[in-house]
């Protein structure tokens, strides 16, 4: 299922440090510099303890989108969409 | 203000006001310390510039310079030449980097009246095209000679891991003169921004070296007669700890507050700025001594022509060493370095043992040294703008913040 949202920016409006993906979407396009078609595949963390390794959940996210990408990347001349996955 | 705006870092102010009065003035740095002095303990000698790296995203060339000065001196070696002026040309490529971040992205919203880059970029693409392109030659010098542009890899004490060859080199002269041009409009364009009518009192401290516009070495100066050795630092500054911030303040033994980085540079170094700078700066008609912080971001801009200028210099001159680096011997001793960050001096002091293995470490970055400077600004500036609606007054303060391009992350390094 696709998700479509306005992407929430937050910019230098406070430390540089909230500067993220959104923030350089926004910019690309205020610079008109934004490619036409962009698609975010993001994967949501799941274990952040201390000396903890990568979760079985997280590890089968990332085959899956391996998978994603190389179909996305092989269907090049079809039409994209807009998407931004903020977690699987 | 709980959270500022447009700075690198976590920090707040408070500037309190009753019956005309200001009462209270804080600048609240609230980002953990992460105490990098003490986990250099024990670490060996050529370890520490990779591990100092780290405490900065913008600036870690500084810490990798000042670092490796610091431990070459213990052991008593000098780096010259052809690897002193490549130390000298990626310190160029941090400056600007860090210049045209701030002047563009950070400080410029300010005076133009937007909230961030991103509403100043939909309204004028081609000011916020500009500065990118400025910021990407400033990261491409750091990754040629560097490795990478954050955290670079490439630098260690004795100079360099690899050299780059001169035909590399000369692949940045069409961009380098490109850049100064650049610099030269954006000074033009900053300086007929609208300054507030602010000046203060300032005992201005930065290197100063006999040939150079100091980066990388010189005698620490004032405009109140300091001139002393790097090494004699602790004698004449010191720190001190205050309950709202979790970076050291420090202030000069007995005479307070001072003022690092462009603007301290800019007005004791500015017979050493290249002829082009120079005459830049004398376009803008900014000359020293000038006391206005806000003009800071003309000073940004007239450094950033120096150091594309003397890029192109360095480069035009290089010819690529037989080695990337000259060798030292690990020695039972202590070792002082203060480099020129974009922010202003860096000062370290390491001391070793005789197999090169930290006994002790302090650093000291430019903002916490500037911390106190800007509180006695939020000070000054809050009492001669008491007139001002309060949304205007808290605007104004933060940008009397964001004057110094602090860098938090540093100062509670």
């Amino acid at each position: 299922m696709t998700h479509v949202s306005l992407v929430p920016v937050t910019s230098f409006r406070s430390t540089t440090y909230s500067y993220g993906l959104p923030d350089a979407i926004e910019l690309g396009k205020a610079l008109n510099e934004l490619a036409p078609h962009v698609i975010v595949y993001g994967i949501g963390g799941k274990a952040f303890d201390e000396g903890t390794g990568l979760s079985i959940d997280v590890e089968r996210a990332a085959e899956e989108v391996v998978q994603k990408i190389v179909k996305e990347v092989g269907g090049r001349n079809r039409r994209f969409s807009h998407r931004v996955l903020y977690s699987l | 203000m709980d959270y500022l705006a447009r700075v690198e870092g976590e920090g707040g102010l408070t500037v309190r006001i009753e019956n005309d009065q200001v009462r209270e003035v804080k600048l609240k740095i609230f980002e953990p310390p992460r105490f990098f002095e003490a986990f250099l303990r024990g670490r060996k000698y050529w370890e520490v510039p990779d591990i100092t790296a780290r405490i900065c995203g913008i600036c870690p060339v500084a810490y990798m310079m000042s670092s490796s000065y610091a431990i070459e001196r213990a052991f008593c070696v000098n780096v010259e030449d052809q690897l002193r002026a490549l130390r000298r040309l990626i310190y160029f490529g941090e400056w600007i980097e860090s210049h045209a971040l701030h002047i563009y992205m950070l400080h410029a919203p300010d005076f133009l009246g937007y909230q961030d880059a991103i509403q100043l970029a939909k309204d004028n693409p081609e000011i916020v095209q500009q500065g990118l392109q400025l910021k990407k030659l400033g990261n491409d010098m750091v990754i040629l000679l560097g490795g990478r542009e954050i955290h670079p890899v490439n630098c260690r004490v004795g100079g360099f891991y690899k050299v780059p060859k001169k035909q590399e080199l000369l692949s940045l002269v069409d961009r380098l003169k490109w850049a100064r041009d650049a610099a030269r409009e954006t000074a033009v364009w900053t300086a007929t921004l609208h300054f507030p009518d602010f000046e203060n009192n300032y005992e201005f401290v930065a290197l100063r070296h006999p040939d150079e516009y100091a980066i990388i070495e010189g005698r620490l100066a004032s405009n109140r007669g300091l001139d002393i050795e790097i090494s004699e630092f602790e004698r004449y500054f010191e720190e001190e700890h205050v309950e709202h911030s979790t970076s050291l303040h420090a202030v000069l033994k007995g005479r307070g507050p001072y003022c690092v980085g462009p603007m301290a540079r800019f007005n004791l170094n500015f017979d050493k700025l290249s002829p082009i700078a120079q005459q830049v700066a004398r376009d803008v008609r900014l000359e020293p001594e000038c006391a206005n912080p806000f003009k800071s971001i003309v000073v940004r801009s007239i450094e950033t022509v120096h150091a594309c200028d003397e890029a192109l210099r360095i480069i035009e001159k290089y010819e690529m060493p037989e080695k990337p680096a000259i060798s030292v011997v690990p020695k039972a001793a202590t070792g002082f370095g203060c480099t020129e960050a974009p922010r202003g001096i860096c000062w370290h002091r390491y001391r070793l043992d005789e197999k090169g293995v930290v006994q002790d470490a302090r650093i000291v970055p430019p903002t916490s040294q500037n911390q106190k400077m800007i509180e006695r600004d939020l000070l000054e500036f809050a009492k001669k703008n008491m007139h001002l609606t309060e949304d205007k007054l808290t605007w104004m303060c933060e940008q009397v913040v964001r004057n110094y391009d602090p860098c938090i992350s540093c100062s509670c390094h």
